[in-house]
């Protein structure tokens, strides 16, 4: 597995992937079984990156993009025909309109992919294919999107229709004479049925029930219903009734032409509907990347490299309340990195960021982030607790060791990303299990990133460390709310030097927030003395 | 004439609604269809199912056709067209299904018929009219489901025409009575108080209850006033409420428990459509200082009376159209069968 659900939940993973929208049916199924590129796919990553790329810079045209996106909205899914007529079976009128509609798409978008030279990036039939293949479907000399069976398929068609709509006028005219002769020998007016609603009581009623031509419909015990009777003779009807069925019989048999017609093209049409999948899915791809200003990643085996990376859900969280979001600057090699910061100094949101730009990045999308190296890893774990869930403290840190201990001996090097092994329990006991935690990873070849505020870890030999910048000179002496923290805090992230001692900014943080001076002076002076 | 009413008021769409099953919509339908037939204005139809309900197929298969004329659209089951498959031309989809299949919109190539696929949700219903009408249709008729009124929602089509017919009862007072109910719920006055009408708006957004006091828009935290009464009944005993808003329905029991609390007071509906009290409890909560008003108004364009019962019994005609039209006034009332163009 590449990414558990936890890590999914911990990185913010699923609002970005809701981003990831394809607009074509198949596209949306595919979204559903969308695997990460993993080691050994460096080139077909690196060419699913460069088409986008394309598509992106293609997409600078904002007419031409919104003629893209419109088509592709307009592709039907026709694997369900192609398959009847694989089967040998004649598909029905809405079923070869969807798949002329299939064809006027396919068409529409060879034309737009030829406009800024990206065939070759999706190769598919010419124009001029699709439309050969238009005109089996529109033998008539105008191309239209529309269909139905018209006369242009079949001669006999037009002949045997001609006759029945001559027939069918004759009738029309027969009875509009027939009836304006009722009307005019009884004074009664059709209503717009063309029937005669005849109140019970009316003089004329006695004749209307005798008279030849009229037909009694129904009858209540306040009016009675007539209706025109014009009785074919049994030869004319039995000429009609043929002529329905001449005309059907050719109808079906143009169907059945359509049939063996597209048999030839059945496996170009399959390969089609791969390939607009396939644009589909780039083309959201490439959406979601441009939503969140994404920049193509490059690929380093040996190590993540980031500048200005953001994480685009906790960006808009802290924008809607008026945050700013410290873009992330950072580089991790393999081995173990550790993060170390004073509480609310960011430090979570980093390691969330940069997962997220990993995972992102192994989909196939362009980063959030200004530069982004990355190699391709087989798993990505995230073992993030929820800092507001006190009460499960030691419940949470029981399934955090049991998920650590499933990924860290794996074979295969991938990225794991630790927040704060060992809170939850005792100060002296997680410091002392931090640390020795960060030392056995040192010993595997994955790129760990673990971030805490026991300063005991640093003392682990063959660790990288990053610090938080941390608190500015405060200024004022005012009282700080929790929310305004941003303010006075520093989030970027500085490589921690060989000896630097890291800044404990816990209790100036403290005496910010209102707790008593005399409190804040007793703990220094407890510091003092350890 | 019928669709003089309706092109009248400059209405694009109008949907035929029937008091019960039977009622004689299709005719009325069809009547409408030929009048703008006859006048040269092309028309689009659809039919509507139930919000949020599946049609059932055997209703479906029990419909009357649609008699369509050359040159009508119609937004139905591609399957529907199959039979017929020489008269139609296919010329847009739409992102709906029904249950009979994916809908397409498809023109008639010569007078035909057709049976209309229900389409069950407003936007898919939203998205079918616009279809219709970018395909050239100047006037879309929609065929509501029976013995519903949800069809002739003011968000689904801009007026409706309501057809009473004989089938509702073999007793014509009780057909009147009940014809006469719909009216006054049609005549649910349409809140002008902008607030008001604000807290309506936020109420069906977000499908919560909304109040209005001293000048503020307040959300409720409930989704419906059917249930959970303890909760919102303390609420409101709290505060100087001006109205609530609530996005879901209104019944005896919801109006006999504000009474509860003491304070009848003005609620506002989306529409008349979810408003499923009966008249003497709305009379009772009228009296009582309370009132109902709603979002959106039903544009009731005319009555329809139908004097024929399918079960074989009948009213007198002029008698049902007289007393009809005396309930219904200044609602105009048409007997598209007896009346002679």
């Amino acid at each position: 597995m590449f990414m558990d659900q936890e890590t999914e939940a911990a990185l913010l993973f699923t609002a970005c992937w809701s981003r990831f929208q394809p607009v074509t049916p198949m596209g949306q199924e595919a979204k559903r079984t969308c695997r990460p590129f993993l080691p050994g796919q460096e080139r077909e990553w690196q060419q699913t990156l460069e088409e986008q790329e394309r598509l992106l810079e293609a997409a600078d045209d904002q007419r031409w993009a919104d003629r893209m996106e419109d088509c592709l909205k307009r592709v039907p899914d026709i694997r369900m025909i192609l398959s009847r007529l694989v089967r040998g079976e004649v598909p029905g009128i809405s079923e070869w309109f969807q798949v002329k509609r299939f064809l006027w798409q396919s068409r529409n978008l060879s034309r737009l992919l030829a406009e800024k030279a990206l065939q070759s990036f999706f190769p598919i039939q010419r124009e001029k294919e699709w439309e050969t293949k238009l005109r089996i479907l529109n033998p008539a000399p105008v191309l239209t999107p529309s269909f139905s069976v018209d006369d242009s398929f079949d001669l006999r068609l037009k002949r045997l229709r001609k006759q029945q709509a001559a027939w069918e006028e004759r009738r029309r005219q027969a009875a509009a004479t027939a009836a304006a002769e009722v009307e005019r020998q009884t004074g009664i007016r059709r209503n717009r049925d063309g029937e005669w609603v005849v109140d019970r009581r009316h003089p004329m009623l006695p004749h209307l029930k005798e008279r030849h031509g009229l037909r009694l419909m129904r009858e209540t015990p306040f009016d009675a219903v007539f209706a025109l009777s014009l009785p074919l003779s049994e030869q004319e009807a039995e000429e009609q009734e043929q002529l329905a069925r001449q005309i059907e019989t050719v109808e079906a048999e143009v169907l059945k032409r359509l049939a063996e017609s597209f048999h030839p093209s059945l496996s170009a049409l399959q390969e089609a509907i791969r390939t607009w999948c396939r644009l589909d899915l780039q083309w959201a791809r490439m959406r979601a990347g441009r939503r969140w200003h994404g920049r193509r990643p490059v690929y380093s085996p040996d190590s993540y490299e980031l500048r200005g990376g953001r994480h685009p859900v906790i960006e808009q969280r802290l924008k809607e309340k008026d945050c700013p979001f410290t873009p992330l600057d950072l580089h991790i090699f393999r081995g173990v990195t550790v993060i170390i910061g004073p509480n609310m100094g960011g430090k979570t949101v980093a390691l969330r960021t940069l997962g997220l730009v990993a995972a992102l990045g192994q989909y196939g999308f362009f980063v959030p982030s200004d530069e982004a190296r990355m190699p391709l890893v087989p798993w990505i774990t995230a073992i993030i607790g929820d800092h507001q869930d006190a009460e499960s403290g030691l419940s949470t840190f029981g399934a955090e060791v049991k998920r650590l201990s499933r990924v860290w001996d794996r074979a295969e090097p991938g990225l794991l990303l630790m927040d704060e092994v060992g809170r939850g329990t005792n100060p002296r006991e997680g410091a002392a299990l931090s640390a020795a935690v960060t030392a056995r990873l040192t010993a595997f070849n994955h790129w760990v990133v673990h971030v805490t505020h026991y300063g005991e870890v640093l003392s682990v030999r063959g660790i990288y460390a990053y610090r938080v910048a941390g608190l500015k000179q405060p200024e004022g002496t005012g009282e700080w709310v929790a929310k305004e923290v941003h303010r006075w805090m520093d989030y970027r992230l500085l490589p921690l030097q060989e000896g630097e001692s890291v800044p404990r900014q816990a209790l100036t943080i403290a005496a910010q927030m209102g707790l008593p001076v005399e409190v804040v002076d007793d703990a220094r002076r407890r510091l003092d003395e350890q | 004439m019928l669709l003089d009413l309706l092109m009248g008021e400059g209405l694009q769409s109008a949907a035929v609604i029937g008091l019960s099953k039977n009622a004689g919509k299709t005719t009325v339908f069809n009547a409408l269809i030929m009048e703008a037939k006859e006048r040269s204005i092309p028309v689009g139809l659809v039919s509507i199912g139930v919000d949020g309900e599946e049609r059932d197929v055997w209703s479906l298969q029990k419909k009357p056709p649609v008699k369509v004329p050359r040159g009508c659209l119609v937004a139905t089951a591609g399957p529907l067209l199959e039979d017929r498959a020489g008269e139609w031309e296919l010329v847009d989809t739409a992102s709906v299904h029904s249950p009979l299949g994916p809908v397409v919109i498809a023109r008639a190539l010569k007078s035909t018929e057709v049976k209309l696929a229900g389409i069950t949700r407003v936007e898919s219903l939203r998205e079918a009219q616009a279809r219709l009408q970018q395909n050239g249709a100047e006037l879309v008729l929609a065929d509501g489901a029976y013995d519903r009124k949800a069809a002739a929602c003011p968000l689904v089509t801009d007026g409706a025409i309501c057809v009473a017919g004989a089938a509702l009862s073999p007793s014509m007072d009780t057909v009147i009575r009940r014809m006469e109910e719909t009216i006054r719920l049609f005549q649910l006055p349409q809140t002008t108080e902008s607030l008001w009408r604000l807290a309506g708006e936020r109420a069906l957004a977000e499908g919560r209850v909304y109040g209005v006091a001293e000048g503020e828009i307040v959300p409720l935290p409930v989704s419906s006033l059917l249930a959970a009464s303890s909760t919102w009944q303390k609420r409101l005993r709290k505060r100087e409420w001006e109205c609530w808003a609530i996005p879901g329905m209104a019944t005896d029991r919801l109006l006999q428990k504000v009474e509860e609390a003491g304070r009848p007071l003005p609620l506002v509906l989306t529409d008349p459509t979810r408003c499923f009290a009966s008249m003497s409890a709305l009379r009772g909560y009228f009296r009582k200082g309370g009132s109902l008003q709603v979002l959106y108004g039903v544009k009731l364009v005319a009555v329809a009376v139908n004097p024929v019962s399918p079960e074989g019994y009948g009213f007198d005609p002029v008698e049902m159209k007289r007393r009809v039209s005396e309930v219904c006034h200044p609602v105009p009332v048409v007997d598209v069968v007896r009346d002679v163009g």
